[in-house]
This record gives C-alpha cells, structure tokens and sequence, in this order.
C-alpha cells in the first residue's frame, strides 16, 4: 500500500466509523439498548467516543436488567434477588440502591401482610368455635322451652276437664285454662320467630 | 483461534475493579457479537480477535462443564443466572468473576441472544465454590466425557438439594 492510499484507507475508515457511531446513537434514541458499536479506526477521539457510547450503553443495559429482575421477583416474593450495586456508577449504582430500599419496604409490607392474614385466621377460627358454642347452649335452652309448653298445654287441657267437672263453679276456671293454653301457644311462637332470627348456621356461612 | 487451544494455565491470578464490569453479548450459538473494553483488556484479546469467537474461548480447565451444562439449560428457557466463574485470559492467567447471563428478547418475546456480565466476585463465595468445582472436574475426569457430565451434573444438583435451597436462593447468599 503506498502512503496516499493508505491515507485513503484510514479516512475512509474514519468516515464508516462516525457514520456507524451515528447509526448507533439514533437507533438508541429510539429505546434500542442491543445497538453497540464495532467498527475502528486509527483515531483517538473516534475511537474515546465509540467506547464511552458503549460503556453508557452497557451500563443503561445491566441497569434495566437488573431492576426488571429484581422487581420481577419481588412481585413473586422472592424478595432475596436483589439489584447488584457492585459494578455499577454512579447514578446507576443509586438507582439500585433505590430499588433495594423499596424491596425491603415490599418484603417488610409482605410480611406485615402474611402475619395479619395469620392473625385475622385464628380470630375466625376463634369466633366460629364460639359461635358452635352458643348454638348448642340456644338449641338446649329451646328443647327445655318446647318441653314447658308442652307441658303447659297439658296442664291447660288437665284445667279444663277439671273445670268441666265442677260444672257452673268450674266457668271461671275454664277460662284461666284457655288462657294457659294462649300462654303457651304464644311462647311457641316466640321460639319460633327466634329459631328463625337467630340461625347459628347462616350465620356461620356468611362470616365464611 | 489455534493459540488459545495452545496457551497453558499459569498460577498468577487477575483482578477486577470494584467498579468494573466485563460485557459481552453473544448469539444465540454463543458466539460473541460484542465485547467491551474491560473484557478486551483483562482477557488480553482485541475486540476483533472476539468477535465471532465461542465464549469459551476464555474457558479456565479448572471449570467444571456441568456448570455451563446447567447455564445454558437455565438461560434457553428464558431465565437469568448468576454462576461463580474461573477464567483464563490470553496469558493463561486466570481471573474469577460473578457472571450474570440473561437471554434478549425480541419484541414477539424470542430470545435472538445472550447478554453476560462479570462482576468483581466476593471471595467468600469463590471459597465457597472452589471445593465443589474441583469435586464436579474430577467426577468428569473419571469417566467418558459424556458420562461424566451426566455424573457431575447429578452431583450438582444433588449438592443443591442437600441445602434445601433453589439455585437461585443458594447463590444469593454467596453473593
């Protein structure tokens, strides 16, 4: 190669390296972080430039993957896979330091979380036994009420045969006796309207 | 790359800056595509020399292959992965790094590459590492290559169990 060409030589390569730094810079202006620049040539501001680029670039690179990573797995729990500050500059290395804090405040929060759902299940647990609880004490209590106004009614029917028997003197006795038997009809009732309103096991099903 | 078939292992070991990170990206055949100025000078290769090259260009023979085994099987479904790992420069001097590889996706979501980065290692974790290395590489000395991959691979992943961690959980910790 004779000197005038070989000066040719290293022009041209000069101008495909610039062109190529060009390309590289518009293709990362449009949010292409693969773009790195390849090319040399035998000039040292070329040559500052291209590798600044790329070192930006690489930098920019291990950042977003490190934090899509990083939250990536803090959104799975996996709150250990953390933003690695060593190798990284700067701005960059505070920006993982960023990302670390709010991880720990995610995993801090998780846990929090976690313990609260924990707690909120033993008081239901606590609450359904005693709910059980009372519903046994209810149906005994209502049995032992059934069998009084059973019993009232029989006493009822007993007052009326009796009053039949002592004719005109038994009249006002014969009423007392309805009224007993009214009595105990209305008790029913009562008990009735309160099995209903007080269903144990929908109310159960409802806090479940 | 005959020279690098040829170059032999020396005991003198190289260091990464604290700050520093070697970059590389490779195809999807592993097959470097890109490496940037801390790989050029620590491996002791021009860029030009790497381009088109394997990776494994600056494999160190004290590496277990069941370790790039479980690397490639993790990173071609898609997963990040981060692996102690001893490498030989040019010299035959070696240096350990923190490697971090993930794949590159497209924009319909296939992996068109790798990206690797080596970070300056913690010490505590190449101690932790080493012993295990040595026990995969010699798993894999005693036995045809294909059979002792799939010893060593199983030891691997035996070891992993035993600390009832996932790969992921058990490196963090070395990290």
């Amino acid at each position: 190669m004779t000197s005038s060409s070989f000066l040719i030589y290293e022009a041209e390569q000069k101008e495909a390296l610039l062109n190529e730094i060009v390309t590289v810079c518009q293709q990362v202006a449009e949010g292409n972080l693969e773009a790195r620049i390849l090319g040399q040539a035998d000039d040292e501001r070329l040559t500052l430039i291209a590798d600044s680029v790329n070192a930006l670039l690489d930098s920019i690179d291990i950042y977003v993957r490190e934090s899509v990573a990083s939250l990536k797995a803090a959104s799975d729990h996996r709150y250990y896979r953390r933003s690695l500050e060593r190798g990284m500059k700067g701005s960059f290395r505070a920006g993982c330091r960023v990302i670390n804090e709010a991880r720990e405040e995610l995993r801090l929060n998780h846990e929090n979380f976690t313990k609260a759902q924990e707690d909120n299940r033993i008081l239901f647990e606590e609450l359904e036994t005693s709910l059980l609880e009372s519903k046994a004490k209810i149906n005994q209590a209502i049995s032992r009420i059934s069998g009084i106004t059973k019993g009232m009614k029989i006493l009822s029917l007993n007052a009326k045969i009796e009053a039949a028997r002592a004719g005109e003197a038994g009249r006002g006795f014969a009423i007392v006796a309805h009224e007993v038997e009214q009595t105990s009809a209305q008790v029913s009732n009562v008990m009735n309207e309160l099995l209903n309103a007080f269903n144990v096991n929908d109310v159960l099903e409802e806090a479940a | 790359m005959r020279e690098h078939r040829e170059k032999r292992p020396t005991m003198r070991e190289l260091f990464l800056g604290e700050e520093e990170v070697i970059v590389s990206k490779t195809d999807t055949k592993g097959l470097i595509t890109y490496a940037n100025d801390v790989f050029c000078r620590i491996a002791g290769y021009s860029a030009t020399e790497l381009l088109g090259v394997p990776h494994s260009i600056v494999r160190h023979p004290d590496m277990p292959r069941c370790v790039f085994k479980f690397m490639w099987d993790r990173i071609a479904a898609g997963h990040e992965i981060f692996a102690y790992v001893k490498n030989m420069a040019r010299s035959g001097d070696y240096y350990w790094v923190l490697a971090h590889v993930t794949p590159t996706f497209s924009s319909q979501g296939e992996i068109i590459g790798y990206h690797s980065n080596r970070r300056c290692p913690a010490r505590a974790g190449i101690s932790a590492v080493e012993p295990l290395y040595r026990q995969l590489c010699a798993v894999e000395e005693a036995s045809d290559p294909r059979t002792g991959l799939d010893q060593s691979l199983a030891l691997l992943v035996a070891t992993l169990n035993a600390t009832g961690l996932d790969y992921d959980e058990f490196i963090f910790q070395l990290i």
